[in-house]
Parts: structure tokens; C-alpha cells; sequence
């Protein structure tokens, strides 16, 4: 199917307005030449389609020259889940893809149509893109998330450790306006042990991980309320064939009292082609 | 361990990387609202929490509101200048306002104009201080601790009938100068006097109505008939006590 360059029919909801095209919407940068048309997958159903240069393109929509906003929730995931839809789809296609993020509009210039716009900012780009394709190559993106359960830990700390021990029998001896200075001084005992605890089992974790990955960026943790605190949050390249050993070196994680382990994937490359 | 990605239970792990990473374009070609993706605000507000929100712009419609009220309604009042009156210089600074024992550095707006010097509040239209030029007598730059520990510069006005005004401005000796030109300029003469420290409150002895400076008072009570404040007394009852 061969894409229209100039006419198309906007949907009937959208107006007159939307039929003026005054700007591309990139959903990734593909490992094609090819000129083709994936079809009315993209935002609000736009017919998505390639911009190739050279033995690479860009996957697009025609749209106009201002960014997708909305208050409503749903209308905002119905947009990202339709944007990843896209990356996913050239994903399979073409196995090797540079994702965009979210909003990403190239506008019309004054003389200049929005898809030369593309092209010269591919044929610019080329190198760089090239070298960063050849770095995600055959690899996929994978979130670990390591979270422990603060009340299992505490409990085991306060067993093991010997100051926490020793402070516990003092209170035992003590008056009860002692007693009182005392318990706050076991609490912070408690929080600095948790604090160097969940420091020791991020380099254990890490160093774990690392063996089975390509490529790794620590994010930051996120609160995550309760009991359940998040200790590690990572975003690993993996080489595709590689990720069940991954996934067996997190299971042993998770298998440990009071820790367990999100593994979510496999996404796009997103973490790793910003640099 | 098999990765997971549901739409349903990922869709955090999805937005971490479609809204914040990706591909960048450091173009102007790009669309953008300073550089804020604000398509994600609301699905942020939900996910997310302060932090993010307000990286993500969510609190920017309040924001605005509150900005608009302002800017609606905090309309700062012009200077009232008299028919013919010129304004020569407008600058920021303070007086030694003082009333019983009660004293504080009053700020405002200085307006110094072909006919008087002013200590103007816009944002309440008030004029906090006022001398006309013709009432200056001398002008003096003093010097007085200031109480962020910090000495700074004051300038001492002398004004007709004896009364005395301590300012203090951005550029204390910018103003000084300014009003010295001033005058000049319409033939009224002043005089280069020695700098008068700031006055020390004075309040009277509540036994014999004897006038004191207030921290004196205060602290070691009335000279004249050995009046002492309550907490002196108590003091000097626990201290006699200890001993």
C-alpha cells in the first residue's frame, strides 16, 4: 500500500482543522529503507508510514503543527498505549528500532514541508543513529524493580545484630524515663543498620544482574508506601536470547526472605538511546 | 522468573519510559511547550507522586490562577505626584519609623521629586514618609549596626523645627547626592552636618515617671527611685534564694 502524500481524508470527528497537515508526529527511527505504510494503527487510528533515508526511516504520522493534550486520563493512555503500539509493530517488522518519546511534533518551517524537515534531520543524524542502532541490535529492554518487606528485614536485623541485642537488654535494666531515651536510640540503631543493609544488598544485587546484561542504568527508586520499600530500580539491555538467564538470577532474588523482585518487559529500547 | 509486560500492571513501567526517555531531538523544528510534556500530567497526577507532578507541570493551571489573581488585583498604585511636580529618582530603601517603644525600619519605594523626598508603599498607595525639600536643613551619612550583624550606612536628615529622620536606601550616598543636587538646583542650601546616632527609645518609669532610654529600663531599672521590672525582681528573689 502506497501512503498519500499530499490528500487524506480526515475522520469525521476531528474537523476541518485536522486536515490541514503542518507537522509529523515520530514514533521511532527503523532499521529500513523501505517505503511503506503500517496502516491507521497511530494516534486517533492517523495512518502511520515510513520516511526512509538511505537504509533507515522514520516512522510518522501526519498531523497538525501542536502537541496531543488532554485532561482526561483515558484519552492520555489511549494516546501512549497507541504510540507504543506503533514502536512495537516496526519493532517486530524490522527487529531493531530507536524509540521516541511521547509528543515528539516536527513542525512545518517557513518553505520547508515537516517531512524534509525529516528527511535532512535523518541524513544529518545518520551516523549517530546508525551507531546507536548497531548498540541495541538484537536487544531489548528490560525494568528491574527490587523491593523488601521493611518489617521482615527489621525483624531480621534486630535477631542477628549484636548492638541491637545489646541495647535491647539494656532497656530491660533501665527506669522507664530511661528506658524511653533508649528506644529511640535503638530505633536510629535500627535505621542506620536498615539504610547499610539495603546499601550491601544493592552492590550484591547489581553485581548479580550485571553479568547477565548488555547495558544497565540505575533509575530512582520510588516511594511505594506501606511496608513495602522499593530498594532498586534499574533498566537493563539484555541480548534477547539472554534474558532467561536474567530472569533465573532474579527468581533466586525473589526467593529470598522478604525480598521480591518486578521484572517487566520486553520494551523498546527507551533507556538507551538518548546518549 | 518470566518478564511481564500487561498492559494493565505495566502501564507505570510504560510511561516511566515513553514520557521521560526515548530518542531526543535538539532541533527547533520540534514542537514543544517548554519542554514539557504535558500530555502526561494527568496520568501523572494519578501515578506519580509530588515531585513528578510538579516536574510534569500539574500544578501549573494553579499556578497560573494564582498569577492572574495577582497580577489582577495587585495592581500597584502610581505615585501621587502633584500637577507639575517632576520625579528625579526612585529607589528602593527604609525609614526609622518610631512611636513610643515601639520602632522598625519601614520599607518602601523612595520618590524624590523637584519638591519633596517620599517613602512610598504602591501596593497599598501609602505614603509612609514625607519631606519637602525646602524643610532639609542638613544631611549626614551615619553608621549603626544593623541587626543581621552587618553594619550599613544611614543618611540622617535634619528637618526644619528640629525633628530628625534616619533613612536608608539601596545606595544610601546615591540618594544623599541626588537630594543635595536637587536642591542645589533650586537654590536651597543645606549643610554638611555631623551624623546624629539613632535615637534610643525612651519610654518613662512607670513608678516615678522619670523619661529613660527602654532597654535601660528595662534592664536595670529606674535610676532615679530603683523602680525594677517584674523579672528583674523575680531574678534577683531566686538569685538572693541560690545564695
Amino acid at each position: 500500500m502506497q501512503h498519500g502524500d499530499t490528500i487524506r481524508v480526515a475522520s469525521p470527528s476531528e474537523g476541518e482543522a485536522a486536515a490541514k497537515v503542518e507537522g509529523r508526529y515520530l514514533y521511532c527511527v527503523a532499521d529500513s529503507g523501505e517505503k511503506v505504510s503500517l496502516g491507521p494503527i497511530g494516534i486517533d487510528g492517523r495512518e502511520v508510514y515510513a520516511i526512509p533515508y538511505k537504509d533507515i526511516c522514520a516512522i510518522v504520522h501526519d498531523c497538525a503543527a501542536e502537541p496531543y493534550q488532554s485532561s482526561d486520563a483515558e484519552v492520555v493512555k489511549g494516546w501512549v498505549r497507541a504510540h507504543q503500539r506503533v514502536v512495537d509493530r516496526a519493532w517486530e517488522k524490522w527487529g531493531t528500532v530507536l524509540p521516541l518519546g511521547f509528543d515528539t511534533i516536527v513542525r512545518d518551517q517557513e518553505g520547508s514541508d515537516s517531512r524534509e524537515s525529516v528527511e535532512t534531520w535523518l541524513a544529518t543524524d545518520y551516523q549517530s543513529l546508525k551507531r546507536k542502532m548497531e548498540a541495541v541490535r538484537g536487544k531489548a529492554e528490560y525494568g528491574v524493580q527490587v523491593f523488601w518487606d521493611a518489617r521482615t528485614i527489621a525483624k531480621s536485623i534486630a535477631e542477628t545484630s549484636a548492638t541491637m541485642g545489646r541495647l535491647e537488654d539494656e532497656i530491660r535494666s533501665k527506669p522507664r524515663g530511661l528506658a524511653y531515651i533508649y528506644r529511640l536510640k535503638l530505633e536510629n540503631a535500627l535505621k542506620r543498620e536498615m539504610e547499610a543493609k539495603a546499601d550491601q544488598c544493592f552492590r550484591d544485587f547489581y553485581k548479580r544482574i550485571k553479568k547477565h546484561v548488555c547495558d544497565l542504568r540505575v533509575e530512582k527508586t520510588k516511594r511505594t508506601g506501606h511496608d513495602s520499600r522499593m530498594i532498586m530500580n534499574l533498566s537493563c539491555l539484555v541480548d534477547r536470547d539472554k534474558s532467561t538467564e536474567l530472569g533465573e538470577e532474579l527468581e533466586s532474588i525473589d526467593k529470598m526472605e522478604g525480598f521480591s523482585v518486578r521484572f517487566t518487559g520486553p520494551w523498546p529500547p527507551y533507556s538507551f538511546v538518548s546518549t | 522468573m518470566e518478564p511481564t509486560r500487561d498492559s494493565h500492571a505495566t502501564l507505570v513501567d510504560l510511561l516511566d519510559r515513553i514520557l521521560d526517555k526515548g530518542l531526543v531531538l535538539y532541533a527547533d523544528i520540534i514542537v514543544s511547550v517548554a519542554g514539557i510534556p504535558l500530555i502526561g500530567v494527568n496520568l501523572r497526577a494519578a501515578l506519580a507522586g509530588m515531585e513528578t507532578m510538579l516536574k510534569y507541570g500539574v500544578m501549573q493551571e494553579w499556578d497560573e490562577r494564582i498569577r492572574a489573581w495577582e497580577r489582577e488585583n495587585k495592581k500597584d498604585r502610581e505615585f501621587p505626584l502633584a500637577s507639575g511636580e517632576q520625579l528625579v529618582l526612585k529607589m528602593l530603601g527604609s525609614y526609622h519609623y518610631s512611636e513610643g517603644i515601639y520602632t522598625s525600619w519601614r520599607q518602601g519605594y523612595f520618590y524624590l521629586t523637584d519638591r519633596r523626598i517620599a517613602l512610598y508603599l504602591p501596593t497599598f498607595g501609602e505614603v509612609l514618609f514625607e519631606a519637602s525639600l525646602r524643610s532639609i536643613k542638613g544631611l549626614a551619612i551615619g553608621r549603626e549596626k544593623h541587626f543581621t550583624a552587618t553594619e550599613r550606612e544611614h543618611l540622617c536628615l535634619l528637618l526644619d523645627g528640629g525633628d530628625t529622620a534616619w533613612l536608608h536606601a539601596l545606595d544610601t550616598r546615591q540618594l544623599k547626592e541626588a537630594i543635595e543636587r536637587e536642591m542645589t538646583a533650586q537654590g536651597l542650601t543645606c549643610e554638611e552636618m555631623p551624623a546624629l546616632a539613632l535615637p534610643e527609645e525612651a519610654d518613662t518609669c512607670p513608678q516615678c515617671e522619670q523619661e529613660a532610654p527602654v532597654k535601660e529600663l528595662v534592664r536595670d531599672g529606674c535610676g532615679r527611685c530603683g523602680w525594677v521590672s517584674a523579672r528583674v525582681k523575680e531574678e534577683m528573689l531566686r538569685a538572693t534564694a541560690a545564695r
